[in-house]
């Protein structure tokens, strides 16, 4: 029926996964560390989008819970910004790398 | 689906979770109207009758079989009684003690914690009352994001945002991580039921993606490992504990901790028991060194690092890593004896470490630091209190004679049941003598150095209540631990948890 | 080529080219920006799906909302531009190191990844079943999703709200 074989979807989602793990990872300003995780988010939803055309059993069922996922990531979203202000709001930036008042 | 059908359901079995739903909103819709410079203090009442008016549903409940609601969605079972009556007592003692948490007398944002901590409470709850993959996702995620503003709520407090940020950002990646490995067992199977997973896990045909299922395994198990703070996702803990409000620090490393490993035990058991692995072994089996090794770190590192804190909470905070490493051991090696292992430490783990936590806001709150030095001399000051502190530490150091012996002795036998675990058993041997270093700095503190401040440290109704709970029942389950375990023996059935639902 | 083909294998290069000028882009705005064609993109993958309807709430959350919360984040707090580069190397190195090893053996395990090929026409009355499905089987999580989102809500009000006693202090 489909030219496209499965893997391809999921290298497509792997790929965009490592790329937002590096970002979270090495980033040091905030808003770019949150919408890493974003994008991390994003390739599992390629994965579930993925296997619920192409999975053993397909099905809707797929579909549902990347929407699910879509909601949480974006209150997730929401709420790490607004913890960003308040802590903006009280140092004035937003370095991950200056974050440092709880090393001893 | 008909009308009939949804109907035909019983739905009172959600009582505790809907009690649980409707105070969180009245108190929000409270908050709300109540006058702007009214105090909120006694809405931690209210929250903790709702608690309390939850357990007593849940006690009525106990003797049902096993129920599910629309295809496990929802599905009370053995496995969710009991560990839900764990969530209900350990946060109603933390209201009690937020109740008489002196710092938060000028800030305004009492009345969300209190709604915020029930609804954490109502996400926990629900990972441990579904056998559905979405909802069980959807539970954590509540109980997370729950956490992430309740660490943050003290909005002038640095440390806190701070605290709040880095929770953030740790617990979004490990969200992703989680879900990235769900959405792999979720493709291999195309089902998000765990018994319809661990159905088609154990037909044949997964044997040509096996390599792929370890690994989905293991992803998910690393994710989930956020949640019970230990290697690799542990370094997030000793800034959070450190810098949340103290109520805050207990609920995450008792109630958040034990919803990890319930969401840990039901996900993973459930679904990849009958699962083949790579080599001829099943899957289970196959991973057990990767997770002892996990374990083993945790304990490691947990110890050693609290060796060299002076700050008490930071202190705490590595020791409950350590604590985690120690529940996971029976998690490792899986034997018959887990669920009792690991159901009774997490119960004297509750009982011995909010007990701490009340104390540690008793004292640092008058001395207004949380320098390990605050607790100089306190055996002078207010004697009581120090016979209290050390009831705990020494229980959380497995001394006999307390909650902590029991539960440990329990963990380590089941190490050592399995046989091939011996080295696990002999870390945790290793470590428990480590801790007893830093643990007994704290008696030290107490006992032997002359006090820094004079006063006597008073305690508040809700602390005392709260520490006196906690010192009688790491007692009792020390001294006679069969009360807790028959209880736990009539109710639990281990063959509803592995089993479907007819 | 199939045209399909052809469709995913631009709106991937998009995609992934977007990603990585996120992570090579030294100015904030414009790491939003490139990610927003990620986003656009993955749409597109949703549609080559056959997941017209998630396509749909891709856009609509990602590409809009989120990255318009994200951009409002980035004007509402300083930014020193040349922070960004004061990382340091080794850390950079052992991060990626681990990403391209975690990367080999995941795309090991799913190249050989094959199931048989069975018709489903998803597209069919795409957002009728999704409606039958949430509002059925899954109504217990949906719920439970309105009381995430209400929490979200809130805190997110109460964490970024600017405090009455704050804004006194500023005009004395």
């Amino acid at each position: 029926m489909s030219s496209l074989p499965l893997p391809v979807f999921l290298v497509l989602a792997l790929i965009l996964f490592c790329i937002g793990l590096f970002g979270a990872l090495t980033k040091r300003n905030a808003v770019i560390v949150l919408i890493s995780i974003e994008l991390m988010l994003n390739a599992v939803n390629i994965n579930l989008v993925a296997f619920s055309k192409y999975g053993p059993n397909p099905g809707i069922t797929g579909q549902i819970f990347s929407l699910f996922t879509i909601t949480v990531a974006a209150a997730e979203a929401a709420v790490g910004l607004a913890i960003l202000f308040a802590l903006y709001r009280n140092r004035r930036t937003v370095n991950v790398n200056e974050m440092d008042q709880l090393k001893r | 689906m008909e009308l009939e059908t949804i109907r035909s359901y019983d739905w009172g079995i959600m009582a505790p979770e809907l009690i649980i739903l409707g105070a969180a909103t009245i108190l929000s819709l409270a908050d709300l109207l109540m006058p702007k410079k009214a105090s909120r203090r006694y809405l931690a009442i209210f929250a903790f009758l709702g608690v309390a008016c939850a357990l007593v549903a849940l006690f009525m409940q106990l003797d049902n079989g096993v129920i599910s609601i629309l295809a496990d969605t929802y599905r009370f079972d053995s496995f969710s009684k009991a560990f839900k009556l764990l969530f209900l007592i350990g946060t109603g003692l933390i209201l009690l003690l937020a109740f008489d948490d002196r710092k938060g007398e000028r800030d305004e944002y009492r009345g969300e914690f209190y709604y915020l901590l029930l609804t954490a409470l109502l996400g926990a709850m629900m990972m441990a009352s579904s056998a559905d993959m979405i909802t069980l996702f959807v539970g954590l995620e509540l109980l997370s994001l729950s956490s992430y503003i309740m660490a943050g709520l003290r909005k002038r407090d640095r440390q806190s945002n701070e605290a709040a940020f880095k929770y953030v950002v740790n617990g979004g990646i490990s969200t992703a991580i989680t879900l990235f490995g769900m959405s792999y067992i979720f493709g291999l199977t195309g089902e998000t039921n765990l018994y319809a997973i661990q159905n088609a896990l154990g037909d044949p045909t997964i044997l040509q993606n096996q390599f792929l299922l370890v690994f989905a395994f293991l992803i998910t198990f690393v994710g989930l490992s956020f949640k019970i703070a230990t290697v690799p996702f542990q370094m997030w803990a000793p800034d959070v504990y450190h810098g949340a409000p103290i109520p805050v620090t207990a609920f995450l490393s008792v109630v958040s901790k034990a919803a990890g490993f319930v969401i840990m035990i039901r996900f993973l058991l459930v679904t990849f028991i009958a699962a083949p692995g790579v080599a001829e072994k099943p899957l289970l089996q196959e991973v057990q060194p990767y997770l002892a090794i996990l374990a083993g770190a945790s304990m490691i590192i947990g110890n050693l690092i609290a060796l060299r804190q002076r700050n008490i909470k930071r202190m705490f905070a590595y020791s409950s890593i350590a604590q985690a490493g120690y529940i996971l051991v029976p998690f490792a090696v899986i034997s018959g004896l887990m669920f009792e292992a690991v159901w009774f430490y997490l119960l004297a783990y509750l009982f011995m470490n909010i007990g701490v936590f009340a104390i540690i806001q008793l004292v640092t709150a008058k001395s207004g630091s949380t320098d390990i030095s605050s607790f100089a001399g306190l055996y002078r000051r207010s004697p009581w209190i120090a016979v209290c502190m050390t009831i705990f530490v020494l229980s959380l150091a497995g001394f006999p004679a307390t909650a902590g012996f029991i539960g440990k002795f329990g963990i380590f036998m089941s190490a050592l049941s399995t046989g091939a675990h011996y080295w696990l058993a002999g870390i945790m041997i290793a470590t428990t003598v480590v801790s007893y270093f830093y643990y007994f700095n704290v008696i030290g503190q107490m006992f032997f150095r002359s006090e820094e401040e004079a006063g006597k440290v008073s305690i508040p109704g809700g602390v005392l209540t709260v520490t006196a709970v906690c010192v009688i029942s790491t007692l009792v389950l020390g001294i006679l631990p069969h009360t807790a375990l028959e209880f736990f023996y009539n109710q639990f059935d281990l063959s509803q948890f592995f089993t479907p639902t007819k | 080529m199939t045209g399909e083909m052809i469709a995913f294998f631009i709106l991937a290069l998009v995609a992934i080219c977007g990603g990585v000028f996120m992570i090579h882009s030294e100015n904030v705005v414009h790491m939003v920006v490139s990610l927003i064609f990620t986003f656009l993109s993955i749409a597109g993958i949703y549609i080559l799906l056959s997941a017209e309807f998630v396509a749909v709430v891709q856009v609509l959350i990602y590409s809009g909302a989120i990255t318009i919360i994200m951009l409002f984040g980035i004007m509402l707090t300083k930014h020193d531009p040349k922070s960004e580069k004061r990382i340091a190397k080794s850390r950079i190195l052992a991060v990626g190191t681990g990403v391209v090893a975690f990367f080999i053996i995941m795309f090991l395990a799913i190249n050989k990844l094959s199931f048989k090929q069975q018709d489903v026409e998803l597209y069919v009355h795409n957002v009728k079943k999704i409606g039958i499905e949430l509002y059925s089987k899954y109504v217990i999580p949906f719920e439970l999703t309105s009381i995430l989102l209400l929490v979200a809500l809130i805190g997110a009000v109460v964490l970024a709200k600017k405090d009455e006693s704050e804004e006194m202090n500023e005009h004395e």
